[in-house]
């Protein structure tokens, strides 16, 4: 028995993995999957907060954003409406007149006669909005509602499950340079202790100390002095320790 | 820190743009041991830090703006107006 348009974008959203690609990639597949989903659909645009603002940061068409913008101008809309209240929003015709008026009028311009917004929800809280559009009036009916709400549920999801796995990636990754960053300024504290006299707290302040006067990174400070210390072969200190140490 | 030490490391936060964990992440390569807990309450001014905490949340913000070309705007303890 063939499979419903629904049930197979399901399947293959299930079947997506996050670590395959970015989070710029998982959105583009999702966006795909929705019209796949929703047939009715003619293009589709996923919003999303950009630095803080919303955009349509992923789309199928290049008509998405350009119509969406003139909701974002007006600070008001239906997929704005759907990501803010987190509920199910429609224009059943964009040629009609009725609220948001300067979206519609961007929609009709681009041909498009009617919307759909989901709310991508994870948990209580709305992650963004999936909006669907349709060159047809009354394009959308009760089942492509329901087929819509049960494939953002899931999209919400993926979307969510990419975040969490490239925030972790890029956490990792930036761990292991500043593991390696630490290293040196830990060495140039100690060289700076050597002599005696001072704490690792008054060591660590002269090298702010230095970093400060030269308008260098700390860690550029501490490598010199511990390139100094390596390359010398008695205990006076080098220039750069000296000038560190005098400071 | 009530000579206005959370201030400035809110201050450096905005100049950044960075958030919590980021500013979290650069106190680890710069020697720091504080926690993102640490940092938070620190940057809100929830606790007063020590002149060595502010420091290295003064510095690991200096570093980014030092590669940003824009220096060291955020104010070491020894730079802070006295109580």
């Amino acid at each position: 028995m063939a499979e419903s348009p629904l049930t197979e974008s399901l399947a293959a959203l299930s079947r997506f993995f996050v670590g395959d690609g970015t989070v710029h990639d998982t959105l583009h597949r999702v966006s795909d999957l929705t019209v796949e989903a929703v047939p009715a659909a003619d293009l589709t645009g996923i919003t999303m907060l950009v630095e803080g603002r919303p955009r349509t940061a992923i789309f199928t068409d290049e008509m998405a954003p350009e119509i969406d913008q003139a909701q974002y101008d007006a600070g008001d809309g239906p997929c704005l409406r759907a990501f803010r209240e987190q509920r199910v929003t429609q224009i059943e015709s964009t040629r009609e007149p009725g609220e948001w008026p300067e979206f519609r009028a961007a929609a009709a311009a681009h041909g498009i006669g009617s919307t759909l917004s989901f709310p991508l929800m994870l948990e209580k809280a709305a992650v963004g909005a999936m909006n669907l559009y349709s060159f047809e009036e009354r394009a959308f009916g009760d089942r492509d509602r329901e087929n819509g709400e049960l494939f953002a549920a899931q999209a919400a999801i993926v979307l969510s499950n990419a975040q969490a796995y490239w925030d972790a990636h890029d956490l990792s990754r930036g761990l292991s340079e500043a593991m390696r960053s630490r290293a040196v300024i830990e060495q140039a504290k100690g060289i700076l202790m050597a002599p005696g006299g001072i704490d690792e707290d008054q060591a660590f302040e002269m090298l702010t100390r230095a970093s400060q006067r030269e308008n260098i990174k700390l860690r550029d400070v501490a490598r010199r002095i511990v390139v100094g210390a390596v390359g010398r072969d008695g205990a006076t200190p080098n220039g750069d320790e000296a000038s560190i140490q005098g400071s | 820190m009530s000579n206005g030490g959370a201030a400035a490391i809110r201050d450096g936060l905005e100049r950044s743009r960075w958030t919590v964990v980021e500013l979290w992440r650069a106190t680890l390569g710069i020697s720091g041991t504080l926690t993102t807990q640490d940092v938070a309450e620190l940057a809100s001014g929830q606790r007063p830090s020590t002149g060595y905490e502010h420091d290295i949340l003064a510095s690991a913000l200096n570093d980014h703006l030092t590669d940003a070309g824009r220096g060291h705007p955020v104010p070491y303890w020894r730079d802070l107006p006295p109580d």
